[in-house]
């Protein structure tokens, strides 16, 4: 069966992509990946916390991270998430494939001052 | 989809919930941290977080292999609209089950008869000698290509063959039993020793023969069992090893039983009970001395090739040495064989054919094939028409839906689930069709096999086999899917509202959906057309054959057969014995005559021999050949044969051997031409003296059913005849049905260990003999009938639909000044066509395929006009009946309605 989040869903895809980046600098719970994304792009991006969970159990089912369960720093348990081989050849590959499209996007729309005039 | 996943949901769905909690308590943590009220940052949190519960079914859901509480649903959704739609619900269910129940009883019933391999090792390896060609001296195995050896040649064969691991032969005969004061009829395979070496089979109980059972001639009192007689006779006790078994009055030690399903290799013959040595012959059968002759053939051959020897090499290996042995075999040639015979002879060649599905014996063999060709095509286009059915059904369904299906998909509904929800009531159909088509196979598969005298090696089995009933799953299966579900898939396609928008003001359906249901319907009639005039064609053979003037009287005529000498009674004693049998029967009440002979008439084999005029004795080689059979002084008087000229046989006629005859007229004509045969001599193969005609009998049936005018002539029956056995004719004024105990007593009385065998009225045995016919004219008048039955059905749905789809149109017209018979022709040029079409493609197909089954019929052409009128007649009447309900639907439509419809 074709997960349908895979299917051409670019913000799906970019929530994935997200949750590798934020596993990249070590291992964390579900609402630090949350709030690191808010605060990494300035709030623009706001995450309902409850649509993270389904993103982090379709990654680690890819077996692009890992999860444990541990002891949060005010001493509460929480599972943790950690990037695996396979989730970092996969952010490297993504982030390539980010990068050439914000280039084209940005190609077609030209520099922005003339959208000013 | 993971099914590791699926086990574990339960697990997974807690660590979730405890994922989440933990979640929310660090949320609050934090918001508590920065100043916010514990009840605040409790309710802020949760908001962030957003449905807890719907998150945990999401992921539920995600975690399961196929959605069973979805697949639950659709199933109740699927049997509620089944139930809502009884009429399409039946017919669907029904037409399957007929078209599936016929196919797996057809198929079942074929597969054992002729495609199962016999339960032996290596059945592949098995191969059957065959000499077809030139024989001399006397065969007495029918079936075709020579399948008959000597037991000299037998001998050769085994002591020169090279290619096989084992040469074996086997054949036949009817010995009687003496068990516990009564005599009983069994069937006796007499065997060479290596005979179960060479099928590779292992006892059930004891031993089988071995080559040490075979070496001296009546040296060997020994038998093995038939697993199946066994467990009769003997209720499988395995203590009967070493007790003794009288046979023909010989007293023979049972050495083993025969593996269970071992029923002989021989398709259509009696299934072998007993296994004697070939050694044991003449004990066997006394009385015949054909033994050590090379021209006496009786012996099937069979042998198991080698490893690695393929059969082209047994072939040519088997054959040097059997040129050798027809060496042998030219060497003692009688007189009166030219040197074109003798090189003819020594032409021949052995033939292999592989054996692993045993024997086809007897002369029907070719009749049989046919037969079982016949068969399968018929329930397959049962089968066809069935399919079609569903396939319009399944149209008009998914077109009447398709709003239904709109509305669905517009609510969001993907179109994965409304495909498997058609999927789920396909599979719904198709689970009942089959499941009831299997209850109607297991009960036509024992009237098959009740009527049909295909019989398989040993007795039919009437469970389904599992293959079968696997393959009926898959056929009715995919016939549902194919058929049903496309239509669902174009139904839910994404463009389906344009489809929908479109349909509305449409006056009638695309040009593709329309050409293929008129398709359909006319294959549908097509094919209802050929089965109605292949069922007429049957029924008129089986009516011809009945109403078929056998030149005797056949009502209040029984036979019955004595044979004392296979209880070793000399033929002095025998004579005897018949006079007394004979005297006694004929002193019953109610019985006018008795008649002795040596030959069952009209009982489908042949005793016969090529006759001469006595001044051209050459022509005995290539004379005409003619049956014949050994009569008593009554004989035509009790069946009732009309004598033309001449006179029957005088009383010292049968009791010495005198050569005369009398001849059928087929015969004195065949034989002397226009002139009168009386006082006349001719020379048979199977006399040294001329015989002379004093009497001519009138034409009759006397081997065969089928064959007219057969050329017979009838011998004195003397004591001394070679012949053993006699079959007794009664001509009788009382009901038969009481004489048979009474004739039972009356024969046990001279001597109970003597059996009374085939004891019937004759009516019944011809009865039997055309019971093929019986059963192809039911089982192709059922077929048409279901046939027709079906397409009148698909037409009926059709034109029901059109009339649904064109009531606007219908409407416009009326509103236009359209009179009733304006509407109905409407309706009618539709179907007109559809029947012209249809009828026209079903009399080509049946003009040409008739054709090969014109052996199976009797007197009547393949193109029998008033058949065909009759077929064409039925069905245009049927096609009327279907036409008449949606035809004064049609006239019935309001135009303001019809207009407002949408």
């Amino acid at each position: 069966m074709v997960d349908k989040s895979r299917r051409g869903d670019m913000l799906q895809g970019t929530l994935d992509v997200l949750v590798l980046k934020t596993l990249i600098s070590g291992p964390a719970h579900g609402h630090t990946i949350a709030h690191v994304i808010e605060r990494g792009s300035e709030d623009v991006l706001q995450v309902e916390h409850g649509s993270l969970y389904p993103a982090l159990h379709r990654l680690e089912d890819r077996g692009l991270i890992a999860s444990f369960w541990g002891t949060s720093e005010n001493n509460r348990k929480a599972k943790y998430y950690r990037i695996t081989p396979t989730g970092r050849k996969h952010l490297v590959k993504e982030r390539g494939r980010w990068e050439a499209l914000v280039q084209a996007v940005a190609r077609v729309l030209g520099p922005p001052k003339e959208e000013c005039e | 989809m993971s099914w590791r996943r699926f086990f574990e949901r339960r697990r997974r769905d807690e660590d979730f919930a405890r994922e989440l909690e933990a979640h929310l308590a660090l949320e609050i943590d934090e918001l508590v941290a920065r100043g916010v009220p514990r009840d605040e940052a409790r309710a802020r949190a949760a908001r962030k977080l957003g449905n807890r519960t719907s998150l945990r079914e999401a992921a539920y859901e995600h975690n399961s292999v196929l959605s069973l509480e979805a697949l639950l649903r659709d199933l109740r959704y699927g049997l509620r609209q089944l139930r809502r739609n009884p009429l399409f619900t039946t017919v669907a269910v029904l037409s399957l089950a007929l078209g599936i129940g016929a196919n797996a009883a057809v198929f079942s019933l074929i597969d054992q008869t002729a495609w199962r391999p016999l339960p032996i090792d290596e059945p592949e390896k098995l191969v059957l000698l065959h000499q077809p060609g030139p024989l001399s001296g006397h065969s007495s195995t029918d079936g075709p290509d020579g399948p008959s050896f000597s037991y000299p040649m037998l001998k050769g064969l085994q002591r020169r063959q090279t290619p096989f691991a084992g040469l074996a032969g086997s054949r036949p005969t009817i010995v009687t039993v003496s068990n516990r004061g009564e005599g009983t009829v069994a069937t006796a395979h007499r065997v060479s020793g290596n005979y179960f070496d060479v099928l590779g089979l292992r006892p059930a109980v004891g031993r089988l023969l071995t080559e040490q059972d075979d070496v001296t001639p009546g040296a060997h009192p020994v038998v093995v069992l038939g697993h199946h007689y066994w467990a009769r006779h003997f209720d499988a006790d395995r203590a009967v090893v070493g007790r003794d078994l009288v046979v023909n009055g010989i007293h023979l030690t049972i050495v083993g039983v025969a593996p269970r399903g071992f029923f002989g290799e021989r398709h259509g013959s009696a299934a072998p009970e007993l296994f004697v040595p070939l050694s044991m012959n003449r004990e066997m059968e006394p009385g015949w001395n054909g033994f050590e002759d090379r021209h006496e053939h009786w012996i099937e051959l069979m042998a198991r090739l080698k490893a690695g020897v393929t059969a082209g090499q047994a072939r040519r290996e088997i054959n040097a040495a059997y040129r050798a042995e027809l060496l042998e075999d030219i060497a003692t040639l009688g007189h009166g064989t030219d040197e074109d015979f003798r090189r003819r002879y020594r032409a021949k060649e052995i033939v292999l054919k592989p054996g692993g599905r045993g024997r086809h014996t007897g002369s029907s063999y070719d009749e049989t094939r046919r037969r079982l060709l016949a068969l399968p095509a018929i329930t397959l286009l049962v089968l066809l028409i069935a399919c079609a059915n569903i396939a319009a059904l399944m149209l008009t369904r998914t077109d009447a839906r398709n709003r239904e299906i709109f509305v669905r998909r517009s609510l969001g509904a993907p179109r994965s689930a409304l495909v498997r929800q058609v999927l789920v009531e396909c599979t719904l159909i198709a689970a009942a069709g089959c499941g009831l088509g299997l209850i109607v196979a297991s009960w036509m598969l024992p009237l098959l096999a009740a009527h049909l005298s295909t019989a398989p090696v040993g007795p039919l089995s009437m469970t389904l086999d599992r293959r079968v009933v696997a393959a009926g799953l898959v056929l009715s299966a995919g016939t549902v899917l194919v058929f049903g579900v496309y239509p669902a898939l174009r139904a839910a396609a994404p463009e389906i509202g344009a489809s929908l928008r479109a349909e509305s003001t449409q006056l009638t359906a695309t040009r593709g959906a329309r050409f293929f249901r008129a398709a359909l319907v006319s294959g549908q009639l097509a094919i209802s057309l050929f089965l109605l005039i292949a069922a007429g064609l049957f029924t008129k053979t089986l009516v011809n054959l009945r109403g078929i003037d056998l030149g005797f009287a056949v009502d209040g005529l029984v036979a019955f057969q004595v044979e004392p000498e296979l209880n070793r009674y000399s033929k002095e004693q025998a004579a005897a014995f018949y006079a007394r049998v004979r005297e006694r029967v004929a002193s019953m009440p109610g019985v006018q005559q008795v008649s002795m002979t040596t030959w069952r008439v009209v009982a489908g084999s042949r005793s016969g021999s090529t006759v001469a005029l006595e001044e051209r004795p050459e022509g005995l080689a290539e004379g005409p050949r003619c049956a014949y059979t050994m009569v008593d002084a009554d004989y035509l008087r009790t069946l009732r044969i009309p004598l033309r000229a001449g006179r029957t046989f005088l009383p010292e006629e049968l009791s010495g051997e005198p050569s005369v005859a009398i001849v059928s007229e087929a015969f004195a004509r065949a034989v002397f031409g226009e002139q009168s045969p009386l006082g006349r001599r001719f020379l048979a193969s199977h006399s040294r003296q001329p015989i002379e005609v004093v009497g001519v009998a009138g034409d009759g049936k006397y081997s065969f059913l089928r064959e007219d005018r057969e050329r017979f002539y009838y011998l004195p029956l003397g004591p001394r005849t070679k012949w053993q056995g006699r079959v007794f004719y009664l001509r009788t004024s009382v009901p038969v049905e009481p004489l048979a105990p009474r004739i039972r007593h009356e024969v046990g009385a001279l001597d109970p260990l003597v059996p009374v065998r085939r004891l019937r009225p004759v009516r019944a045995q011809i009865e039997q003999s055309v019971a093929n016919e019986r059963a192809f004219s039911i089982l192709s008048s059922c077929m048409a009938g279901i046939a027709t039955l079906l397409a009148a059905i698909g037409l009926y749905g059709t034109l029901a639909h059109a009339v649904a789809r064109r009531t606007r149109e219908i409407g416009i017209r009326v509103t236009l000044g359209a009179t009733v018979p304006d509407v109905r022709r409407l309706l009618g040029r539709d179907v007109a066509w559809l029947f012209a079409v249809g009828g026209g493609l079903g009399l080509i197909a049946a003009a040409w395929l008739t054709r090969l089954a014109r052996a199976l019929l009797y007197e009547v052409q393949p193109w029998d006009p008033a058949i065909y009128s009759w077929a064409v007649f039925v069905l245009g009447a049927v096609t009327l009946l279907a036409m008449l309900g949606p035809a004064r639907q049609a006239t019935r439509i309001d135009p303001i309605l019809a207009l407002r419809q949408d």
